[in-house]
């Protein structure tokens, strides 16, 4: 089955990692492909950051170049031009084959969102009939019109579409969409097995992430990977500080490392979980040790923090789905809001 | 169980060297006069000073009382470590090194090594301690003060060098000092309570960046303040001081209301500055109550009416004089005198007119305090005056205003205990401590009242529960009130348009809709909430809502709350804050949109009896408007009263709610409602 997505990350990758572990739990030999990867250089390697994690969390053998046999190496035009689209869709057709074998369910990843690669005639419209699979649309609640994006994707897929999945639907909104999905959506054609909602702690960052995007220095190493799901400026009195440190859950805060009145408040807050001082400022050791004792990480920046905080949240934009606490977070979410009978039906099960 | 600690017949200082200058010489050069036995300890000496020195504290003869330990940081655990074997109760640990440098693992190992061996530890990182009466000089630094009845107990070692370089210029005595250090394992509160029992000390005076265990601390001043005054420092009280107190000593920056509530409930009578801290209590060590007005007696008009003045302003009075205490004064005064209070006896008059007005004003019974002011005149004898002063059987101070001339004056009623303030401003402000003192006093020696109300426990831990996720509750919020007894309108939550005129059907029209999201925090201000909102805008309304709060922020909407439309009433806060230190910090005050710039508000730390509410609302300057102004009819203070009440119950019963907003309760003549809240969880 090909998983495909309206937008970009619209958690895909999160839900394969789930998904495919719930089925094997269930008994099932799962398989992995993406037949068009975005690779990335990291150090002087071009990999699919996010192929590799799945494979590597859904313990499968078959190597990553079978996995991901095409890789996006260049921007994305100059590969366009430079490709050989005879190549590509030959070197696809046999790893799928070679990945099939032996397996119950091969979880197919399309790209980045379903158009990508269509002037490459490799969208994942064309994936679909290529490889003769039927699609899954994960689609990512952002805006009331994502239903328009969803119903030209069914006309595109035609028979290939036949059942939606809504990622990250919030609040009274809910009731709603029921009530769309059993009217025009069941009208084109479109079954939605689930709703997921949104969730803090999947939109939520590792403390590492933070600390290698903003090229920091750790005062204090974390005795544990944190997530963090909130953000917090700290450039107010102790007093109101106090009440925002208490509204938030799993924060960072940001202050400047002359603010020790607020880093010793924060530390005493559970709900605080990072602390990252500005300026190239270290706080008194009575107070960087405070932090070690209660082992809640300190990352020093050299930036100013505007800039500190417009880093952290471009990473915030871009949170995957990774670690145990979060892929066991999105089985919970998959089993609660999936009518999961109904999808294994569909994948063919 | 400090007894000892101040009190010890053998000292053992730990550390000890002949080395000129390092603090374990200082240490043993300071005990020179103390009135018992000491022994110093170093593996490297048989003797230093002519003290018997011994390789390790084990292997003293004698049974130690009290062991001072000067040694490197590293060492201290070995050395309590081995005071324990010998079984030494308490010790001073001067060394830094510890949580100060950042260095908590090693505090927290010796105060694990005090706890297993139960030693009583004043540090580390302190100066030390003092005992005048047996002249024990157990810190570093070179001076003792002159025996006295003030003990002080400071979190500043340095500025208790100060303090002892001051009192030794102005012959002010002391009983007790105490260096709190790092409070590793005594803090203030256990000294407070032992210096309650001290006979060498009437007031105890105190120096804080933060308390340890705000609890505790409130507990224990609150028994300490029946029996005799404690006068209050708390620095830190702005931004920039917090920061600074945070990164002295890591105290933790409580909001300032909070300890200046938990003193004033706990009855420490809180000075705002050194000066006043030395006033305040010098005044109280010997005027404890001010039964009736002030008078003040001068010779010199002007100061005369500065000091008028400044009991006005303080919330004092002057005294109204007896007819016959003004008849006798116009007998012995010149015609041109002022008989009324303040008494002018002119700028004429000598030590002996002065002298009898202050007799005449003394036998008044409406007089329960006296200033006397007094300039230096030709005609005036300072000598003489003092004399007059010192057979005043009421409380007095004086001010004695001027330089060389009134020096020795000032010296002798120093002597007798009698305070001299250069400005009468600062006579005024130290009498109305004593009052202040005196009001606390009588609050604290009144038990709290506990309070019976029926509430439903199990029905808030079962919110409490389900929304654990949540942090910040609305629309729940309020069940939470309803199960605790607070009056709220009948409501409900839809997540449809059509849901919303069902409820609304059933509550009655009109109802208030408001949107119901954790991202709007303000809602009147983003057009979230619609009033009066009859049965045919139900619907428009519910998408008008919905609307406005997805345009805005694009915020998560989990529905839209229709609430019975209350009419209005007077507009009143109720909140709580879970202070770090002291615990649930209950606000009351006026309403409405002005609420942020007239600060019109008054703080308890619950728990809160029903007097005590009365008091907060009675507090808040806007309680003439829920009297009634210009006839208007009085509001239910009663119900709010009880709303209080309530409100401290349910946060000292639910730890995990943190904050709590009641904004607006409208209040009637007749009952209130709480018509929007707020409810946050740990």
């Amino acid at each position: 089955m090909l998983i495909s997505s309206v937008d970009e990350y619209s958690g895909k990758s999160g839900f394969i990692m789930a998904l495919g572990s719930i089925l094997k739990d269930r008994g099932y030999r799962v398989g992995y492909f993406k037949p068009l990867g975005i690779g990335r250089f990291i150090g002087d390697k071009l990999v699919d950051e996010d192929a590799l994690a799945i494979a590597e969390t859904l313990k499968i053998d078959d190597p990553i170049d079978v996995i991901c046999p095409v890789m996006i190496d260049k921007p994305y035009i100059e590969f366009v031009i430079s490709a050989d689209p005879v190549k590509i869709v030959r070197d696809i057709s046999k790893a799928y084959e070679d990945i099939r074998q032996d397996k119950d369910v091969v979880l197919v990843e399309g790209a980045l969102h379903y158009e990508l690669g269509r002037a490459l005639g490799l969208c994942d419209v064309s994936v679909a009939s290529m490889l003769d699979i039927d699609d899954l649309m994960i689609v990512k609640f952002t805006e009331d019109s994502v239903i328009d994006r969803l119903l030209s994707a069914k006309s595109q897929f035609g028979e290939k579409l036949k059942a939606a999945i809504f990622n990250q639907v919030s609040g009274y909104k809910r009731s709603y969409l029921e009530s769309l999905a059993k009217s025009l959506l069941a009208k084109n054609g479109l079954d939605v097995l689930g709703m997921i909602p949104k969730d803090s702690l999947l939109a939520g960052v590792f403390v590492s992430e933070i600390a290698s995007a903003l090229g920091g220095r750790y005062l204090v190493e974390p005795e544990k990977d944190y997530i963090i799901e909130q953000l917090l400026v700290g450039a107010m009195s102790p007093q109101s500080a106090l009440g925002y440190f208490r509204k938030t859950k799993n924060c960072a805060v940001i202050t400047g490392g002359d603010r020790s009145d607020l880093i010793m408040l924060a530390l005493e807050i559970p709900n605080v979980k990072c602390l990252i001082l500005t300026g190239n400022l270290e706080p008194p050791s009575i107070v960087v040790g405070k932090a070690e004792e209660k082992g809640i990480p300190m990352i020093v920046v050299a930036e100013d923090t505007l800039t500190t905080v417009e880093k952290t949240q471009s990473i915030f934009r871009k949170a995957r789905i990774r670690g145990k606490e979060k892929i066991e977070r999105m089985r919970e979410l998959i089993e609660m809001f999936v009518n999961l009978d109904k999808l294994i039906e569909y994948i063919g099960l | 169980m400090l007894e000892r600690m101040f009190n010890p017949k053998v000292v053992a200082v730990v550390g000890a060297t002949p080395k000129e200058g390092k603090v374990g010489n200082i240490l043993l050069k300071n005990l020179k006069d103390f009135d018992g036995k000491v022994y110093a300890v170093n593996p490297k000496y048989d003797e230093i000073l002519g003290y018997k020195c011994y390789p390790s504290v084990e292997e003293i003869p004698d049974e130690v009382d009290l062991a001072i330990i000067a040694v490197p940081a590293e060492v201290v655990p070995s050395i309590l470590e081995s005071c324990g074997r010998k079984g030494v109760k308490n010790a001073v640990v001067i060394t830094a090194g510890f949580k100060e440098a950042g260095n908590y693992a090693l505090e927290n190992k010796i105060t694990e090594i005090c706890r297993r061996y139960g030693i009583n530890m004043v540090g580390p990182n302190c100066l030390g301690i003092i005992n005048t009466h047996n002249n024990l000089n157990a810190t570093f630094g070179r001076i003792m003060p002159p025996k006295g009845d003030i003990a002080f107990l400071s979190q500043s070692g340095a500025f208790i060098l100060a303090v002892l370089d001051w009192a030794k210029a102005n012959n002010v005595g002391f009983s007790k000092i105490v260096s709190l250090g790092n409070k590793a394992v005594l803090d203030e509160a256990d000294f407070m309570r032992f210096l309650a029992r001290d006979e060498d000390t009437n007031v105890i005076m105190l120096y804080l960046e933060g308390v340890s265990e705000g609890r505790k601390f409130m507990e224990v001043a609150r028994e300490v303040s029946k029996v005799k005054p404690i006068v209050g420092v708390k620095s830190g009280r702005t931004e920039a001081g917090a920061k600074a107190a945070s990164s002295h000593t890591g105290s933790l920056a409580g909001s300032f209301v909070a300890y200046r509530t938990a003193f004033r409930q706990s009855g420490v009578v809180e000075a705002e500055s050194i000066e006043d801290l030395f006033d305040f209590s010098l005044i109280l060590r010997k005027i404890r109550k001010i039964d009736g007005g002030i008078a003040i007696v001068t010779n010199s008009g002007g100061p005369g009416v500065i000091a008028s003045d400044a009991v006005e302003e303080f919330g004092l009075n002057l005294a109204k004089f007896e007819r016959r205490t003004i008849d006798r004064l116009r007998e012995i005064l010149p015609p041109i005198a002022n008989v009324y209070n303040p008494v002018d006896v002119l700028g004429d008059a000598d030590a002996d007119r002065f002298g009898r007005a202050l007799k005449i004003v003394e036998e008044d019974s409406n007089v329960g305090a006296i200033i006397a002011i007094l300039t230096p005149t030709a005609q005036m004898d300072f000598i003489k005056a003092s004399e007059f002063v010192l057979g005043i059987g009421k409380p007095i101070v004086t001010c004695f205003m001027g330089g060389e001339s009134v020096r020795d004056a000032i010296e002798l009623l120093k002597k007798h205990g009698i305070v001299n303030f250069l400005d009468p401003v600062k006579a005024v402000r130290s009498l109305n401590s004593v009052k202040r003192f005196e009001l606390m006093k009588r609050k604290i020696e009144k038990e709290i009242e506990s309070i019976e109300i029926e509430v439903d426990l199990v029905r808030v831990r079962d919110l409490i529960e389900k929304h654990r996720d949540k942090k910040v509750l609305t629309a729940e919020s309020f069940e939470m009130l309803k199960a605790y007894g607070i009056p709220v309108p009948p409501y409900g939550i839809a997540k449809t348009a059509e849901e919303a005129l069902k409820i609304a059907d059933k509550i009655g029209y009109p109802v208030a809709m408001k949107v119901v999201s954790p991202d709007i925090l303000h809602k009147t201000d983003v057009g979230c909430v619609k009033l009066n909102v009859g049965r045919e805008r139900v619907v428009s309304t519910f998408y008008e809502l919905v609307k406005r709060a997805e345009d805005y922020l694009k915020a998560d909407v989990e529905g839209v709350m229709v609430q019975k439309m209350m009419p209005p009433g007077r507009e009143v806060i109720v909140g709580m804050k879970r202070d770090p230190q002291f615990g649930p910090l209950i606000m009351f005050g006026m309403g409405g949109i002005y609420v942020e710039v007239f600060k019109d508000v008054s703080f308890r730390i619950a728990p809160i009896d029903r007097d005590e509410a009365l008091d907060m609302i009675r507090e808040v300057k806007a309680y003439s408007i829920l009297k009634g102004v210009r006839g208007e009819r009085p509001s239910d203070i009663n119900a709010l009263v009880d709303v209080i009440v309530r409100i401290s119950k349910l946060s000292l019963d639910f730890d995990e709610i943190v904050e709590m907003d009641l904004n607006p309760v409208f209040v009637y003549e007749k009952g209130c409602c709480v018509v929007d809240a707020k409810v946050v969880l740990r």
